[in-house]
């Protein structure tokens, strides 16, 4: 059963708003309000017809803040109630459906998306982990024979070592001419371990995000906006703590409908599961066995090996794992810009840009 | 004014009876192009509709309010929708125009065409992948033989075919190259097929619905931008490269790929270092062009030195290396590379028609 990190009835998530959130939200505003007040009375008590206008404006900016920060925790209500299966039903015609549990927020599809890129990416590494096993394996084993055209020599080859006087063979290493391939599939293990990485990277943004980010900075940002001088700051813990909160697993969870198609996802194919979790070893009595014998179908014992299945899942697992996660990055930082615009703040978030 | 918008409105309501699917039928072996998806400018419309429904609401708190602002507001945020149904209307155009124009040169629509383009490519190049796995198996089998023998505590190895030890290093090079070729095909066909799926039913109706609101409007011009670019751009730029690269004018069109071969051997009991003065005449003169394949097969198969077989083989490789670089660098990598490049430029111009302002650039780095 899939777990859903915000909208469980015992989550962190609201743990955390009904213990933290909403009584700092409190304290931020009553003590901005203090604040308000006292330069208000302070303003009419010295006639400075700036402070008051300062304390009175002030008075609408903190008022916004906390519609924005009501909005956002009703919001947060809303994706909690969407349930991304009826949605489903819109894209797939005669499919199968295949969620981890009866519903899926979007938080849920969120995570659930990252999650099954990270294995996707996982179980490619290990069958390639399998292939590059094996040819380190075939390279590395070396026949010795007697000569097949050189009387002297097979004499010597096949009676010298009995009687003491010596010896002479040819060597040679059968499959050594798969090191090139293995170079080829180093190549897209190095792709397939960066996608799993990106995946799992992107997945501890999101679980950041679940456990409280915007439920810390939503507070802080009310109070400081409050402060002369700090509305910029304020403006951009609230607007980049929402638009993660929002944006970025909405994005995702749009992805993960063409997951729940199960089998026929365009962007996860099934991945061939011969070799996940196999293993080959040769022993001495398998080289005296496979003295004369191509040695590579016993390893590939499932069908033959499946390098070039392999390399072109890398270019799925590419796509869930590095191209979307980031387009879902790109999405919440343009949403933060024009959320803090509407906050009266403008913000240049290109470089955060250079993280992705 | 309010009589032309209640005109509109109704109009929109009529789009309602399009029900025509865009693309055909799948066809041809290996990877399938995703199944036909429900027609996308309905699902779009409703976007659009629900997004009227949205601010009328907001329309009806303000005015129920008095709050001037608001009502600007959402007059405001009601021309862009105006707006986005106009672009809905361009690109149904546009999308009906390129589909035309893909069936009277390739008999089938756009998506249909560059997905079994990419499919084509992918099994050219795999076919390449097999042939060089073959050549490197026998060519690493041969240089690792090796010869010893000892009478009485006195003896020597020697290695005789080393000489074939330098070949693997160009093909090592070439499955580097030819990996991340199919990697990068195999990306643009997923791009591809989830374009033709979900791009118009899942990304722009979830960017339309973003873009009603103020501050997820970025998003939704980024989710509209990325999905034009999607299904237009992405395709169109690859079937341009591909008519490019496959044109009556380019040498490399109808040369079928040379086969390497795979039929040599190495005796390692001859150590024997001479050389053929006929070939060595042509390595000195490096006039490839002058060489026959026939006559550089029979240095390798007749009983000449392991130098000899070693050299001609590496000579007949050369002579072909033009006709791989062009495979891998061009055909698969620069063609993928132009795509991606074209559909973040059109991503990035779309995006900010829609109202986006970010920076897509970093999307060129990954790929």
């Amino acid at each position: 059963m899939a777990f859903d990190f915000v909208c469980s009835n015992n989550s962190v998530f609201f743990n955390m708003i009904n213990s933290f959130t909403i009584p700092v939200l409190a304290l931020g505003a009553i003590l901005g309000g203090i604040i308000i007040a006292l330069v208000n009375m302070f303003g009419q008590t010295t006639h400075n017809p700036k402070l008051s206008l300062w304390s009175k404006t002030e008075v609408v900016q903190l008022f916004t803040s906390l519609v924005a920060t009501i909005l956002i925790l009703q919001g947060v209500n809303i994706y909690c109630s969407i349930n991304l299966l009826s949605v489903v039903n819109l894209f797939t015609t005669g499919t199968t459906i295949t969620a981890p549990a009866s519903s899926v927020t979007l938080f849920g599809g969120a995570e659930l998306y990252l999650k099954q890129s990270a294995l996707f990416n996982k179980e490619l590494l290990s069958i390639t982990r399998y292939h590059l096993g094996a040819y380190n394996i075939l390279e590395g084993r070396y026949l010795s024979r007697c000569a097949e055209d050189d009387g002297a020599n097979i004499l010597l080859c096949m009676f010298g070592g009995f009687v003491g006087a010596g010896g002479a063979s040819h060597t040679q290493a059968p499959e050594s001419g798969y090191s090139t391939v293995s170079s080829g599939l180093f190549l897209s293990f190095n792709t397939q371990m960066f996608s799993y990485l990106s995946s799992l990277n992107y997945l501890f943004i999101l679980r950041y995000i679940f456990s409280g980010m915007v439920l810390f900075f939503l507070p802080l940002g009310t109070f400081i906006r409050s402060i002369p001088y700090l509305r910029g700051l304020g403006s951009l813990l609230i607007a980049v703590s929402a638009s993660f909160l929002f944006i970025y697993p909405l994005v995702l969870s749009i992805f993960y409908i063409d997951f729940m198609a199960g089998d026929l996802s365009v962007l996860k194919p099934p991945i061939p599961q011969d070799y996940i979790n196999d293993d080959f070893g040769i022993d001495t009595a398998d080289s005296f066995a496979f003295f004369n014998k191509e040695i590579h179908d016993d390893i590939f014992n499932k069908g033959g090996s499946q390098e070039k299945q392999i390399i072109e899942l890398t270019g799925n697992g590419f796509i869930i794992g590095v191209f979307i996660p980031s387009i879902a990055m790109l999405a919440a930082i343009a949403s933060s810009v024009y959320l803090s615009r509407l906050l009266g703040e403008e913000i240049d978030l290109s470089r955060i840009v250079q993280m992705v | 004014m309010k009589k032309l918008l209640l005109f509109l409105l109704l109009v929109i309501s009529f789009s309602f009876a399009d029900a025509t699917a865009t693309v055909q039928p799948p066809s041809g072996v290996g990877a399938t192009l995703a199944p036909t998806s429900p027609a996308w400018l309905p699902i779009a419309v409703l976007a659009g509709i629900t997004s009227v429904i949205l601010l009328a609401l907001l329309y009806m708190v303000a005015q129920g309010f008095d709050l001037q602002d608001l009502k600007f507001l959402a007059k405001e945020e009601f021309y862009q929708v105006i707006v986005t149904f106009f672009i809905i209307a361009i690109l149904q155009g546009t999308v009906m125009f390129v589909d035309s124009l893909s069936t009277n040169f390739y008999g089938q629509n756009m998506h249909q065409t560059t997905f079994d383009k990419l499919n084509g490519e992918i099994t050219f190049q795999e076919k390449i992948f097999d042939n060089l796995q073959v050549f490197s198996v026998q060519a690493g089998s041969e240089a690792s033989k090796s010869f010893f023998c000892s009478l009485q505590g006195t003896g020597y190895s020697i290695s005789s075919c080393s000489s074939f030890r330098p070949l693997l290093i160009p093909v090592s090079t070439a499955f580097q190259a030819i990996s991340l070729t199919i990697t990068e095909l195999s990306s643009m066909r997923t791009l591809v097929s989830f374009g033709q799926k979900y791009a118009f039913t899942l990304l722009l109706p979830a960017g339309l619905l973003l873009r009603t609101l103020k501050f997820t409007r970025g998003a939704g011009g980024l989710l509209i931008g990325f999905a034009v670019a999607l299904y237009i751009f992405l395709p169109l730029g690859y079937l341009f490269m591909d008519d490019l690269m496959l044109s009556s004018k380019n040498p490399y069109k109808t040369n079928p790929l040379p086969i390497l071969p795979s039929n040599f051997d190495c005796d390692p009991t001859n150590s024997a270092i001479s050389d053929s003065s006929t070939l060595g005449g042509w390595i000195q003169s490096g006039s490839f062009d002058s060489i026959n394949d026939a006559s550089v097969t029979q240095f390798i198969n007749l009983g000449t030195s392991n130098l000899v077989k070693s050299k001609s083989l590496y000579v007949l490789l050369s002579k072909d290396v033009e006709s791989y670089l062009y495979a891998f660098l061009i055909r698969g990598t620069l063609a993928t590379v132009i795509s991606v490049l074209i559909l973040i430029a059109g991503m990035r111009m779309v995006s900010k028609l829609a109202g986006a302002e970010v920076d897509v650039s970093i999307l060129s780095r990954i790929g």
